[in-house]
């Protein structure tokens, strides 16, 4: 791994020219000639039975040019897996939630739009609703699907070891429950898409997280064959699992583009985005530890209620993964699970930054505090007696690849001083709080598992790329292109990146579960090492030498202690072009998963979950005013397991980028809530970190060098982005003695737990 | 529908003078982005709340969706892409790459303009300064961390005495 010399340098983003410039294309800023205005109706109920839809009024409108509604619906319902198809991208009998798209008007203003809306009546026959999560699974409560006795839309049982020999036999055992609130990712850009039917073909442009996932699902649910349909890149205002699905808004442009021949461009605003793309499941985790009284973990159990809203989305996923997380980070003898999403009348809940793993990992590592208080033992380490290391088998039989958990656990508290005592604060309270966390890197999605990528070189020397890989931001164009330079031995600018086309790009997995620089780099590298392959190949027969002597990079080959012996890339590719052996390289790479492993069924959910673990741990400084409950976070200290830093960089800024998100989640955001309403759907009171919240944050890297990670690179960010969570819980409760078991944390609920301790104290 | 009244207003925009006849309720953000076809101003919530929409008008940091475009007629617009002269960047671009200050990029626009107020305004703007100047523009992937960096390194680079 020495002699790197493109990986590891913290070039600028290879997309930032466009950025810095203004001239970055995002799907709003695509205008094609005769371009038509979309909006979509949105049912006012919670839960109501569609008896009948008017649209004749709203057609005559001038300007209208098409009115849609769920009878154009041709296709199957839309669903992420085979057997969860519960949604119609339009409303067909049913709506379950308020907010669910009813009709979809083009016009040629988006004012006419607004106004045909208004014209379109809609007779609905109110039914009961259910908000309530514990009571959707009550007997008698209204029922949301046919298909769900009692709401529970997906159940995940399971469990390893013998947990009540270890539960008996254990020194020390609590048990406690959390609630995370729901809460949205926020892109700054709300959601929208543009169709374009013409010719037989569909072009989309959208904001998206896998353009093959998209064009498959608007295969299904449109009834259009895939080579029918062309999934553009643009430029994406930040997805964080959000953009992973395909939405109404898809359906409703695509539907009403085909209708009327011309293209057609639906913005939704940020009150839809919020509640209409998707929300993180609010759950709640009842978890128990049972602990030697040296703190070894000898039992986890785990029940978690998630509530899921109106539709499944990737609900299983919500339930079932978050265990592949929590069996990783701190081994334990036995585990016992139980995941269960349920229906309910409000907004469909879906991925988001760890995919419940936050929501689990905050219960366990806040519990772990709780434990480690009662055993006298210090956080630190508790952490480190129970942290994963390289090599050890996870209890489902997965291994963990590399592991620089314990690394980052010393780090992180070392820029803490961790063991000093903690600074006095002027009638403030101080607190000190840690947590380390582990993250999958891709897992089994089928046939969309694996990631390819060829290359061609041009008669310059210079090359095209294309890989399936998305950016939405995480740095990931930059990535790929790093990582071909350094496998091609070309210098960055030589490299045009041609990526997320669901047309001229292979297959990729998206940039959802963190599989990018493990899955789509190792494609990337595997295409450019084929090509550079080749170039050896021609660069002997040039040099008359031996292919296992010629060395070089920066664009030149030469024979290994004869410099002087040497060709440039350019003269070698003209010469293949001219003798009919072109310079085009492909590859691909498909994770080392045991692709047996059905994380759905009892008993299946055994043998290798992912291609790698990453891992992360964080401490955070906080000080608390008891008269008025402010929490500020003084300091941050994030250390991430990213295996190898292809740009470190970039990595810096994804670890930033997630301490503020966790702040976000811990102190600030959540749904409010009045039935199937939400009270603060907009920027102004839906309160996410600004730049006057940034604490001094300190990034570490630890490079634990995967051995199978493209020059031992794994995700970057992710797995520090759960710590984060319980760093500033732990932090909290280190302050006050109280452990919030509700997130986010409200001033209020500070003063008010503070004061319910000293009534404690007194009485 | 009540037909528009419309307005016929001069903008200047990023030095060049243009005539515009324009219904009246209309945002200065639409009539850049539609009719000027200036799309490095972002839309992120349409309300005041997110900054992803700012412009610099006769030099002041403006929510350019809740100004009307016909209050701003006979007045300066700047936008992103008329930051750059000769095709140089502005320090503070150059500044936002080498610093990787924006990751998805759709806050970094209403953030430079923001910045290059500040800095025209108080050359030695400090971190509280820079803090309080950019406080009205929303970012979600960044931390916010490389942004304070970037303008310290362009406020840095615009003072320092230019090389012949
Ligand atoms: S678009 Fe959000 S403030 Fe203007
Ligand atoms: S870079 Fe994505 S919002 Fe700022």
């Amino acid at each position: 791994m020495n002699d790197l010399h493109v990986v590891g340098q913290p070039i600028p983003s290879v997309d930032g020219i466009e950025k810095v410039t203004g001239a970055a294309a995002y799907y709003s800023d695509h205008r094609p000639p005769g371009m038509l205005y979309g909006a979509i109706l949105r049912s006012p109920f919670p839960h109501a039975r569609i008896r009948g839809i008017d649209v004749s009024k709203a057609k005559k409108l001038r300007g209208v040019r098409a009115v849609v509604t769920g009878e154009s619906y041709a296709g199957i319902p839309y669903g992420v897996f085979t057997n969860s198809r519960d949604q119609f991208l339009l409303a067909r009998d049913k709506v379950r939630y308020i907010g669910e798209e009813v009709a979809a008007v083009a016009a040629t203003s988006q004012d006419v739009a607004q106004e045909a809306l208004a014209l379109i009546s809609v007779d609905y026959e109110d039914l009961p609703a259910v908000f309530d999560f514990k009571k959707a699974m009550e007997p008698g409560a209204p029922q949301l699907h046919e298909h769900a006795p009692n709401n529970i839309g997906a159940e995940n049982n399971t469990s390893y070891g013998d947990v009540d020999a270890c539960w008996r036999r254990a020194d020390y055992r609590r048990t406690e429950t959390f609630f995370c609130e729901a809460i949205s990712h926020v892109q700054m850009e709300p959601y929208g898409v543009l169709a374009s039917y013409s010719g037989g073909k569909l072009l989309i442009w959208a904001p998206t997280t896998s353009p093959f996932a998209r064009r498959r699902a608007l295969s299904n649910v449109l009834d259009l064959p895939a080579q029918k349909i062309r999934v553009h890149k643009v430029f994406s205002g930040g997805a964080f699992g959000g953009r992973s699905e395909t939405f109404p808004a898809d359906y409703c442009a695509a539907r009403l583009s085909i209708a009327c021949g011309r293209p057609v461009r639906i913005t939704l605003s940020r009150e839809e985005s919020l509640m209409m793309s998707r929300q993180k499941h609010p759950m709640e985790v009842t978890m128990g530890l049972a602990l030697t009284k040296d703190g070894a973990i000898l039992a986890k159990t785990l029940d978690l209620l998630a509530d899921g809203g109106a539709y499944m989305s990737t609900g299983p996923i919500a339930i079932g993964w978050p265990l592949a997380m929590v069996e990783i980070a701190l081994r334990s003898k036995s585990l016992r699970w139980r995941g269960r999403r349920i229906y309910t009348n409000r907004p469909i809940r879906g991925a988001m930054k760890g995919h419940g793993g936050q929501q689990v990992h905050y219960a366990e590592s806040c519990l772990l505090d709780l434990c480690a208080k009662d055993l006298g033992i210090d956080p630190l380490d508790i952490r480190l007696r129970n942290a994963m290391k390289t090599g050890e088998e996870a209890l489902s039989g997965s291994r963990v690849v590399s592991s620089g958990l314990s690394e980052a656990l010393e780090a992180c508290a070392g820029a803490v001083n961790w063991k000093t005592p903690k600074p006095s604060a002027n009638g403030k309270l101080r607190g000190r709080g840690i947590g380390g966390a582990g993250m999958i890197n891709g897992f089994n999605m089928g046939f969309r598992s694996s990631s390819s990528a060829y290359l061609k070189f041009n008669e310059d020397a210079s090359l095209t790329l294309f890989t399936g890989a998305v950016d939405n931001g995480q740095g990931n164009n930059t990535m790929v292109v790093q990582v071909a330079a350094e496998a091609l031995g070309v210098p960055v600018s030589s490299i045009e990146l041609i990526s997320a086309d669901s047309e001229t790009t292979p297959q990729d997995p998206g940039a959802y579960s963190m599989s990018a620089t493990f899955v789509s780099g190792n494609g990337v590298r595997a295409a450019a090492l084929d090509a550079r392959e080749q170039l050896l190949a021609l660069a002997a027969e040039r040099l008359e030498a031996n292919v296992a002597d010629i060395e070089g990079y920066n664009g030149e080959l030469w024979v290994r202690g004869a410099p002087q012996r040497r060709v440039g890339i350019g003269a070698l590719v003209r010469h293949a072009y001219a003798v009919g052996r072109p310079v085009l390289g492909r590859g691909s790479y498909t994770p080392k998963i045991n692709f047996n492993r059905d994380w759905l069924t009892p008993g299946k959910q055994y043998g290798q979950a992912t291609g790698t673990y990453s891992y992360g741990a964080v401490t955070a400084e906080v000080e608390v005013d008891p008269e008025t409950g402010e929490v500020t976070v003084l300091k941050v200290a994030a250390a991430q397991d990213c295996g190898k830093a292809i740009n470190p960089r970039a990595v810096d800024g994804q670890v930033h980028g997630s301490v503020l998100f966790g702040i976000g989640q811990v102190f600030h955001e959540g749904f409010t809530w009045d039935g199937g309403m939400a009270l603060n759907p907009n920027l102004l009171e839906y309160h996410i970190p600004t730049i006057k919240e940034t604490p001094e944050i300190v990034s570490l890297i630890v490079e634990s060098n995967d051995p199978d990670g493209p020059y031992g690179a794994k995700e970057a960010a992710e797995a520090a982005g759960l710590a984060v969570i319980s760093a500033l819980v732990n932090a909290v409760y280190d302050a006050t003695g109280v452990m919030f078991t509700r997130l986010p944390i409200s001033p209020a609920d500070v003063v008010k737990a503070l004061e319910a301790k000293q009534r404690q104290r007194r009485g | 529908m009540t037909e528009p009244c419309y307005q016929t207003i001069e903008l200047e925009v990023n030095g060049e003078p243009h005539d515009l006849t324009t219904p009246t309720h209309r945002t200065l953000l639409d009539v850049i982005r539609e009719d000027l076809h200036l799309t490095g101003a972002k839309m992120g919530c349409n309300k005041g709340d997110c900054g992803c929409c700012t412009l610099l008008l006769d030099g002041q940091p403006v929510l350019s969706c809740l100004t009307l475009a016909v209050e701003c007629d006979g007045r300066r617009v700047e936008t992103i892409e008329g930051l750059a002269e000769n095709g140089q960047l502005h320090p503070l671009q150059t500044a936002f790459l080498d610093t990787w200050a924006m990751q998805c990029g759709y806050c970094t626009a209403g953030m430079i303009l923001s910045a290059k107020a500040l800095l025209e305004r108080c050359p030695e703007a400090g971190v509280e300064d820079i803090r309080a100047a950019l406080g009205s523009v929303l970012c979600r992937c960044t931390g916010y961390v490389h942004i304070i960096e970037a303008v310290q390194r362009a406020a840095a680079a615009m003072r320092a005495p230019v090389q012949v």
